[in-house]
């Protein structure tokens, strides 16, 4: 910080940092929109709540672990090595707060590291949380209407600060196991996001169950008719203009890839320190989305709700490898995605009877892990780090990443939560009060105070012709 | 207490932290991972006796309903 070039450069990536996470709260605004628009009126607070309490429960886990699990488990550990030490992610230590970036306090940091962090643990941390919310959100839309409040922020804290951060670490960091032994490359997090959350939310479904008369007695299923569709949709626009943020904020926006030579090349990086463009990113979110959105259009034959999650959906496929794509190749990948992930939503709610509200699984779960399994191919040989001797891209180790992510940290531990807060009584809200609504109660209160006004307007109104 | 920062004129290179109680960092993660925690099993158990609470009502409303539509029933017939 001492000459204007490094300080120009350090603070332009705290404020590039900075306005991704801001971008990003957007998601979160567009998935509040969107489940409340899907639920029905006499669950609409419910839901609401339901999901903006993820914000708190979540961002305290991650203060009080996540961040820190993201440095500490890169290794495994146990695979490329021990516990890695982290003390600027220790949620007490120094540099979680304001700090000049000067001598440390403590004496668990050196110089380099309260020089290096002090202006980019927080906008660091923020970005990384935003993610964790993301997860927690995607299986929140699954399970409306039926999971208790507590218990699906038991389970968001799971995911969003343990399951997502430990796959983050294996296969979203340039020096994790993955990356190094299984060439995995997630650029934009198919996988580690999306086919994580997709892989948890199925597994909470299977022991939550359907909502109550989803499901006629011959089996098929019944359509509940969303409570606003303006909601939904306006809610999609904002989680496609948060993922654009996402996608900024998965890159490191100014890293000399060059260092081994005397010469310095500046460059964006994605998360691994390989070079990429936003220039790039760029036009395949957009060719993504555009795939996305006709394929949902054309195998939904033109239903609004399918058609903007074609459009999540087909970014989502693609995100794996867009920073490395010809756009035509993203285009082409989001149909692909999005035409599977339609099919399988259907053939699994038909025959295993899971009652999937929002099509979370199908767009997050399937499609993302189609992204990844489908990267392995087209980015085959490609290096999946910028340093030497980590394994190559390939399509094997894609799909052993691809499982990981969905089946292992995705699937089992949600799995086992689900199964034994189920058994505690805890998981889903008594029939009675589903049938009735879940704001019910709130439904009540608010006809008794509109009928206490009434009737105290009306005694007023009396008093005033009494008086004249 | 004293405060962690006295004087800005001083050398940035060696200023740290600059929040207030520096140093008891511990005390005050501690202080929040418990309040944390009380929110958690607040909630859990809050939940359980609102629904609890709110089936004996339902329960209870839905009996009563069926009680007057049988008097009705009866009445009417």
């Amino acid at each position: 910080m001492t000459d204007q070039l490094s300080a120009l450069n350090v603070l332009f990536t705290e404020f590039y940092y900075w306005v991704t996470v801001v971008l990003m709260f957007l998601i979160h605004v567009g998935f509040c929109l969107y489940e409340v628009g899907v639920s029905r009126e006499k669950n609409k607070l419910n839901t609401l709540m339901k999901n903006s309490m993820l914000i708190p429960v979540i961002t305290f886990g991650f203060f009080f672990f996540g961040w820190w699990l993201y440095f500490a488990v890169q290794n495994g550990p146990g695979i490329t090595g021990g516990l890695k030490s982290a003390p600027w992610a220790e949620p007490w230590n120094e540099l979680m707060g304001p700090h000049m970036g000067g001598a440390p306090a403590g004496d668990n940091l050196t110089s380099e590291e309260t020089a290096t962090w002090a202006r980019l643990n927080g906008v660091f941390w923020a970005a990384f949380l935003l993610f964790s919310w993301t997860a927690g959100s995607i299986l929140s839309g699954a399970v409306i209407e039926r999971i208790r409040s507590g218990a699906f922020w038991l389970l968001a804290i799971l995911v969003g600060c343990v399951t997502w951060v430990i796959d983050a670490a294996w296969g979203w960091s340039d020096a994790g196991w993955m990356v190094q032994k299984l060439g995995y490359h997630d650029a934009y997090a198919s996988g580690v996001i999306h086919g994580l959350a997709g892989g948890s939310a199925l597994a909470i479904l299977i022991h939550l169950g359907p909502r109550l008369g989803r499901f006629r007695q011959d089996g098929t299923p019944r359509v509940f008719p969303a409570h606003n569709t303006w909601m939904i949709i306006i809610g999609m626009f904002l989680i496609y203009t948060g993922f654009w943020g996402f996608y900024a904020a998965c890159n490191v926006p100014i890293l000399d890839i060059n260092p081994a030579d005397n010469e310095t090349f500046f460059s964006a990086t994605t998360i691994y320190l390989t070079p990429t463009t936003l220039s790039g990113i760029t036009i395949n979110f957009l060719m993504a989305l555009t795939g996305g959105l006709l394929i949902g259009y054309i195998v939904s034959k033109g239903d609004p709700f399918w058609t903007f999650q074609g459009g999540l959906g087909g970014i989502i496929t693609a995100s794996a490898g867009n920073d490395l794509y010809h756009p035509i190749q993203a285009f082409f990948i989001a149909i692909l995605g999005v035409w599977c992930g339609y099919k399988l939503h259907y053939w699994v709610e038909r025959r295993f009877k899971i009652d999937d509200a929002v099509g979370a699984v199908a767009i997050h779960g399937y499609c993302g892990t189609i992204g990844v399994i489908a990267c392995g191919f087209i980015l085959w040989g490609y290096p999946s780090s910028a340093t030497a001797g980590y394994a190559p891209i390939t399509p094997w180790g894609q799909l052993a990443g691809a499982i990981i992510m969905f089946v292992v940290l995705g699937f089992l531990p949600c799995y086992l939560a689900a199964w034994g807060l189920k058994r505690a009584g805890l998981l889903r809200i008594p029939a009675e009060v589903e049938l009735a609504g879940l704001d019910h109660d709130t439904l009540i209160l608010e006809h008794d105070h509109q009928l206490e006004l009434a009737e105290a307007e009306a005694a007023l109104g009396n008093q005033s012709t009494a008086e004249k | 207490m004293k405060p962690t920062i006295e004087n800005w004129q001083t050398n940035p290179l060696e200023v740290g932290p600059i929040y207030p109680w520096a140093g008891l960092e511990i005390l005050m993660v501690a202080a929040a991972a418990l309040f944390c925690l009380y929110f958690l099993v607040w909630k859990l158990n809050s939940e359980s006796r609102h629904y609890a609470q709110a089936v004996r009502q339902l329960t209870a409303d839905s009996l009563s309903e069926g009680v007057s539509n049988q008097h009705e029933e009866h009445n009417d017939g």
